[in-house]
């Protein structure tokens, strides 16, 4: 009795203690060092100031904002457009297949994604697969100029975040009760209205879950744009490594952070309070 | 007389396995037919045939006169009462019975009087608002029935509606199922394993094993003229003898049975020297005990069995009782002025005996 209960508060412990010094700890840290000022010689100068963020109301600094949070949202839709078929068919393959696409999916897991945009070059560019396969099949005359523009880009991401939607589609839909897709088109609905009407409306929390999974990630994606985009599109996850890489400037680039976390714990909240009107509604 | 739908020639085969095989059925406008059979005998593939979530391999099926050949289920007029109910958890109960009444783009207010109509017919119109979660299993089966009648279908396709809900609260949804049938005057055919379900609720009965119909009938048809030994069985228990006929007669035949000569009415025309299986049900059978036929003549025409085990049920006595040559019978006395003492001691001899003419004689068909 003693034993077990002294291995559960370790137990217990050891996952606190893990979270306060490996993210509770460093998230303070860059919480302070967001009001301190850039230092000529260290790192900081400590004297508290809130210039960081003022710093922050900039068109320019505005601009990169709103650009990054178009690109994710097209990457959203794009990802969304693309994972619900996928995870639609998926959920209604034989087990035999389904686990077959599955395993599809996650061993690209397994490689660095790093080195996956690589490959994606390879593909892209003007002598690359993409390019001679449409000139092959006399689709166009000449090679297209994907790689290094916004386009390359996008496409990084939706490959780099599509696995992130389809995975909490996929575990919606597969326990989605097929039944009740029977039970509409017997009442007079045809096939896309029992999709819209009740297959879309059910599987809601399987498509929120993607979204942010997808969203919030694709505006801190540097690596993609920079390999893919040639540095020329700026997004939020490059100007926050610029920042602390380049520009030794780490009391702004944890502002910038301090930003960026705060917007996604908005979005989280109101996903809660989502979810938790629809629960009052239930009880 | 009006048939609402004709199914002729239907055939379905799944991967190389014939599920039904040449069904033919006529289903009378306004009556309440029950498809029964153990799992797997195709009831329900018919079934879905029918609301057309299925094609046939073979045949065809008319729906009100019209061949219903790839018109798929959201044209067919007909509605269905799914197993699991498969209510919309997203919708209220409102919602989920005016979602057939919204697709075929009815204005507001008709649907709304319709699904107030149907509400009340189902006794719900407190929980209008509440979702399917949030009802019993007893609330969620009127739910579904009533989305489905709202949309006043011109048949009604009941899958085993009733297997989910527990016994007392299945018995009392088998007699609303049954007034509401009556009421409405919709076509119902309801799908159910359960032999009770279908004798109590049916018009008429559709006996199916392994992808054919064996009997089409009343529910008393079935029951006390099955036409064949796999009916006989299906349906409600049975003491089955099997002996051949002796000689025959006009309108009668003789037959041996543990020993003894019977002779009985020929109505199924069986010829001499014919194998037959004799059948009498365990209520149709009477056991007296040794002071209560000690006064009769006959008492040596009547088999004898001893008691092995005494069932006692309330409104009857059930026996188990084994005759000389060893074959084991079954009875089911009832208390009544003929019979008030049904006080049977174990191993105590009986001698045991039936109402002439409640018997049924087959000839050997497997």
């Amino acid at each position: 009795m003693m034993s077990n209960r002294l291995f559960k508060i370790i137990a217990i412990n050891i996952i606190f203690i893990w979270l306060a010094v490996l993210a509770l700890l460093p998230f303070i840290m860059v919480v302070v060092a967001s009001f301190l000022q850039q230092g000529d010689e260290n790192l900081f100068n400590w004297h508290l100031t809130v210039i960081n963020y003022t710093q922050l109301i900039n068109p320019i600094f505005l601009h990169i904002f709103w650009r990054s949070l178009v690109v994710s949202v097209i990457t959203t839709i794009l990802c969304l457009a693309l994972g619900y078929p996928f995870a639609y068919i998926l959920a209604q393959l034989s087990e035999k297949l389904r686990l077959a696409c599955l395993f599809l999916i996650i061993i690209p897991f397994w490689t660095s994604s790093l080195i996956r945009s690589y490959a994606i070059i390879t593909i892209l560019k003007t002598q690359g697969l993409l390019n001679q396969l449409l000139l092959t099949l006399h689709l166009i005359h000449q090679p297209l100029h994907i790689l290094y523009t916004q386009y390359a880009s996008q496409v990084g991401l939706v490959y780099s975040l599509l696995p992130f939607m389809v995975l909490p589609l996929y575990a919606t839909l597969e326990k989605f009760d097929w039944r009740l897709v029977d039970a509409a088109r017997d009442l007079g609905a045809n096939r896309l209205r029992a999709f819209w009407q009740i297959v879309v409306p059910i599987s809601a929390p399987g498509i929120i879950a993607g979204v942010m999974l997808v969203l919030l990630p694709a505006m801190t994606l540097f690596y993609i744009p920079e390999i893919l985009g040639g540095a020329k599109s700026i997004l939020l996850g490059n100007l926050i490594k610029n920042q602390f890489l380049e520009g030794q400037n780490w009391p702004l680039g944890s502002s910038i952070s301090i930003v960026l976390t705060f917007f996604m714990a908005l979005l989280i909240g109101v996903y809660w309070k989502f979810n938790k009107n629809k629960k009052q509604v239930l009880i | 007389m009006n048939n609402v739908i004709k199914v002729r020639n239907i055939t379905k085969v799944y991967h190389d396995t014939v599920v039904l095989e040449s069904i033919n059925l006529d289903v009378n406008s306004g009556e309440f037919l029950t498809l029964l059979g153990p799992s797997g005998c195709g009831k329900t593939t018919l079934l879905r045939l029918i609301s057309g979530f299925e094609e046939p391999t073979a045949g065809s099926i008319m729906i009100n006169g019209r061949d219903v050949k790839g018109l798929p289920p959201h044209l067919r007029d007909v509605n269905t009462v799914f197993q699991s109910y498969a209510l919309f958890p997203h919708m209220t109960v409102y919602e989920n019975i005016a979602f057939g009444l919204k697709c075929k783009k009815l204005p507001k207010t008709e649907i709304a009087d319709r699904v107030q109509e149907a509400l009340a017919m189902v006794r719900l119109e407190k929980l209008a608002g509440r979702r399917p979660a949030q009802l019993s299993g007893g609330q969620q089966q009127r739910v579904a029935i009533a989305r489905a009648v709202v949309n006043k279908p011109l048949v009604l396709l009941l899958d085993e509606p009733l297997s989910a809900l527990d016994y007392s609260l299945r018995k009392n949804m088998q007699i609303e199922l049954k007034s509401l049938q009556r009421k409405l005057g919709i076509t119902f055919i309801l799908v159910t394993h359960d032999q009770e379900e279908a004798l109590s609720m049916s018009d008429r009965v559709v006996i199916m094993d392994e992808g054919i119909i064996q009997q089409v009938g009343t529910p008393r048809q079935i029951y006390e003229s099955p036409n064949s030994l796999h009916v006989a069985k299906f349906i409600g228990e049975a003491n089955i003898f099997e002996t051949e006929v002796l000689s025959v007669s006009e309108n009668h035949l003789q037959l041996r049975i543990e020993g003894k000569i019977f002779t009985l009415s020929n109505k199924r025309g069986a010829k001499l020297g014919q194998s037959v299986y004799m059948l009498v049900r365990p209520e149709d059978l009477r056991a007296w005990d040794k002071s209560e036929i000690i006064d009769r003549e006959d008492k040596d025409e009547l088999i004898q069995a001893t008691v092995e085990q005494v069932i006692y049920k309330g409104s009857t006595v059930d026996l188990i009782l084994r005759t000389a040559s060893g074959k084991r019978l079954s009875a089911t006395e009832f208390f009544d002025e003929d019979d008030e003492d049904l006080d049977y001691k174990i191993n105590e001899t009986v001698w045991v005996e039936w109402m002439p003419g409640w018997e049924v004689i087959l000839p050997y068909d497997e």
